[in-house]
């Protein structure tokens, strides 16, 4: 197509006439076309049907680290039995599988999501706290935590998860432990978690240094 | 030749610069370590996008409404979003011409029908992505104004605007950049003028109308 467009006037002879019965049509564009438009119809319906599911968030630039073997879940604190479990030790604690909404305090949510691992309220009782207290959750690598008062941490549905939709966390949604409060938005349960530990005074957690509440209920 | 007036451009760019922006740091969201960047104690991407969402609904509509030289701009406007003489044979032009085929492009008004789809077209995905972003930005700074089920029902909406606006970014940027006959109409928005050999192979019902007028003797 390169320079010799016709110079077309209205009224001139060069004035081309429409487009003949069959101009020669590239079949190999077709078929571009037509997977473009499939891509995008697709695209389309997995947003809307809510697929798309997950955004990652992370606040260390390299998602931390996972060795099963050297892997350390750390209970201590104002308690009567501090506690240091291995995965092995973690894994043989009872598990209980529950369905949860998951929300974001970004705005986005995924709907039913399938948890399997240790309810909060069984380590509670394993390590006894020595009074009312406050809990914090620690993520590997040190940067990220969060903390709950006691009641909350013993709300029914307070999950130490492991397993989602029947497979191990996958690094970006915490491998090997997340906290999982399905009453609040995401940024009060850490991932890549690795220590729970019990304070008389309430630890001010990472996102709400940075403005969001201390207690991230639904609005 | 003249093509667009100084409003015209600072109209199109109004829209264009914090639409590319927000294209950008949205898309980069997708991408966590990059998300995580961190500038003195905010995320950087999200808070850029924030901003420029706020620039965007604001920067086009004040230049439409209070932009020295507007006329042009509104005639500009009304020319993109009616109908002309040769749109829909422009429009057959354009079917073949993506399936491959090697046709003559039919003589266009100022603006071809293509031109008008993707005016239209952006216009109303501008809308959309703007409406479903004021929600999420309302949202981001506070939780006091909308529930946490209605956000999430728009949040999808926002990427569903995102995602069908992309081939028309993606084309509108082929055509004014790299495609070789159509980037000669780049200048027109740059600088506001363009080639008269440009405009009488694209726009040519423009030139001869413009020419005509040219061409009519001063009135008395």
């Amino acid at each position: 197509m390169s320079g010799s467009i016709p110079i077309a006037v209205p009224g001139s002879a060069q004035q081309p006439s429409p487009p003949e019965a069959a101009p020669r049509i590239s079949r190999r564009r077709l078929l571009w076309l037509g997977a473009g438009a499939a891509l995008l119809i697709g695209g389309a319906c997995r947003v809307l049907t809510g697929l798309s599911g997950f955004r990652i968030n992370e606040v260390e630039s390299q998602t931390p680290a996972f060795d099963p073997g050297s892997f350390r879940l750390t209970v201590d604190g104002a308690v009567a039995k501090p506690l240091s479990l291995s995965w092995a030790e973690l894994l043989a604690l009872p598990a209980v599988s529950q369905v949860s909404d998951f929300h974001c305090v970004e705005g986005w949510g995924v709907k039913d999501v399938r948890w399997q691992g240790v309810r909060l309220q069984t380590l509670i009782d394993l390590v006894q706290p020595q009074h009312p207290a406050f809990i914090t959750f620690h993520s590997l690598g040190g940067v990220y935590r969060d903390s709950l008062t006691i009641d909350q941490a013993l709300l029914a549905d307070t999950l130490l998860a492991y397993h989602m939709y029947e497979q191990p966390l996958t690094p970006p949604h915490g491998q090997p432990l997340r906290l999982i409060v399905p009453q609040m938005y995401g940024y009060k349960g850490p991932k890549w978690l690795t220590r729970v530990e019990f304070t008389a005074q309430r630890v001010v957690g990472y996102w709400e240094q940075r403005g969001w509440q201390i207690d991230g209920w639904l609005s | 030749m003249p093509r667009f007036s100084a409003a015209s451009r600072l109209a199109h760019w109004a829209l264009a610069v914090p639409f590319l922006l927000l294209l950008v740091t949205g898309l980069l969201l997708f991408l966590p370590p990059v998300k995580a960047v961190h500038v003195g104690g905010y995320r950087l991407v999200p808070l850029v996008h924030v901003i420029a969402g706020g620039v965007f609904l604001v920067a086009a509509p004040i230049v439409w409404l209070a932009a020295p030289g507007r006329g042009a701009l509104r005639a500009d406007l009304r020319g993109l979003l009616s109908r002309s003489a040769g749109d829909g044979a422009w429009l057959r032009y354009a079917g073949y011409t993506l399936l491959g085929a090697r046709l003559a492009a039919p003589p266009a008004a100022k603006f071809n029908a293509g031109q008008k789809l993707n005016t239209a077209a952006l216009l109303l995905h501008s809308a959309g992505l703007g409406l479903s972003g004021l929600v999420l930005g309302i949202n981001f700074f506070t939780k006091a104004v909308f529930g946490s089920a209605f956000v999430e029902r728009v949040f999808p909406l926002h990427d569903l605007f995102m995602l069908l606006s992309l081939p028309l970014v993606a084309g509108h940027l082929y055509l004014a950049t790299i495609n070789p006959p159509t980037r000669p109409s780049l200048r027109g928005m740059l600088d506001g003028r363009v080639r008269r050999d440009w405009a009488a192979a694209h726009h040519a019902r423009w030139l001869h109308e413009i020419e005509a007028t040219q061409a009519r003797p001063e009135r008395p």
